[in-house]
């Protein structure tokens, strides 16, 4: 036990700094970065691309709609060398989110995944505000049938409950590994919340990627 | 009131304020620093280059003033620090108030508990009050203190 005063008041000292290191430092350690990876048809980009981004995203946020623009003109600046994978972080006071989940699984499984994804980003303004998820799920089989998809097929995988557990398992992923924002992208292990640090941050972190990779 | 009832009362007070600066020191340090620049990112007070920086050492700061007070490490300052920074929290509600920006959420105690500015900045006088409570009686159940200063050289 230190004897002296000085010798005391560095322990103290050392033992509020070492407890705040773990506190504030330990956390971090606890979630790891990791690389998400999802089906085939939430993928968009070259067969073999240099970067993966992956989009944590949930189809009834605003902030996700006005990252969408975003992350096509990072594909568009790269098309040989970015990809990107799709994960659902549906939000659970965003009523038709996990529906619309469901409907873009059910178009993805069709082939028309980011199609619908398209669709559903550029028309949340009038499907997001309706009262009920009757109504919300017509919306989505209407936009189905204008896409051309099959009405059976489509009705019947969004009545599957298989499909929402792959919409649940998402979700779970992303609440494990504290993905607590949407849109979070991922690239390279890092991660970036919306729009501004995609199209600065996240670009910066693309090139340099790409840069090691050449 | 009796010397040591106002003693047991700062003494409460400081450790309220800990637990507090400490829920929400270590609840940001799990999520990415990124996720708490994102809502830095919404007060318009920062350079954009300040954000992450500021997004990383805020929560660290938190922790420490928060284990301070706790554990009773240099009270006066650690009751000052907390004080500052509560004020600077109601100055910066305030200021996106007066600037008419829209805050769904503050972001104080990370993305896991979600309050409105208006009770953030009530919660945070509150809290201000505290602080001075503690800051008035030093010495009362101060054990880290106590130790460093007990006994001779």
């Amino acid at each position: 036990m230190p004897k002296t005063r000085a010798s005391r008041s560095l322990a103290s000292t050392l033992i509020v700094l070492g407890t705040t290191a773990v506190l504030a430092g330990g956390p971090r350690l606890l979630t790891p970065e990791w690389v998400p990876d999802g089906p085939p048809y939430r993928k968009k980009g070259p067969a073999n691309p240099a970067v993966v981004i992956a989009e944590f995203s949930d189809f009834q946020c605003p902030a996700c709609s006005a990252a969408a623009p975003h992350l096509k003109a990072i594909l568009e600046l790269f098309p040989d060398k970015v990809g990107v994978v799709f994960k659902h972080r549906a939000w659970d006071f965003h009523p038709h989110a996990v529906n619309a989940g469901v409907a873009a699984e059910c178009a993805g499984k069709a082939g028309r995944f980011w199609d619908y994804h398209d669709k559903l980003f550029s028309t949340q303004p009038a499907w997001s505000v309706m009262e009920s998820t009757g109504a919300a799920a017509a919306y989505f089989q209407k936009t189905a049938d204008e896409m051309g998809l099959d009405r059976a097929a489509f009705a019947a995988c969004a009545k599957n409950p298989a499909t929402a557990e792959l919409v649940a398992a998402d979700i779970k992923e992303a609440g494990e590994k504290w993905v607590n924002s949407t849109p979070t992208f991922i690239i390279g292990g890092k991660r970036f919340v919306g729009s501004n640090q995609l199209r600065t941050l996240g670009l910066n972190q693309v090139e340099n990627l790409l840069k090691k990779k050449s | 009131m009796t010397d040591s009832q106002k003693d047991a009362a700062a003494a409460t007070a400081r450790t309220l304020i800990a637990l507090i600066l400490l829920a929400s020191g270590v609840h940001k340090s799990f999520a990415a620093p990124e996720e708490f620049a994102a809502v830095l990112e919404k007060y318009y007070l920062l350079p954009p280059h300040w954000l992450l920086p500021f997004s990383r050492l805020l929560p660290a700061v938190e922790v420490l003033v928060g284990t301070a007070m706790l554990l009773g490490w240099r009270v006066k300052a650690s009751s000052t620090a907390a004080m500052a920074c509560f004020l600077a929290f109601i100055g910066a509600l305030l200021s996106t108030k007066l600037r008419g920006i829209p805050l769904e959420d503050c972001g104080c105690f990370g993305k896991g508990i979600h309050m409105k500015p208006e009770a953030t900045m009530a919660l945070d006088s509150v809290l201000i009050a505290l602080s001075y409570l503690s800051r008035t009686r030093p010495k009362a159940f101060a054990w880290l203190d106590a130790w460093t200063q007990r006994g001779s050289d």
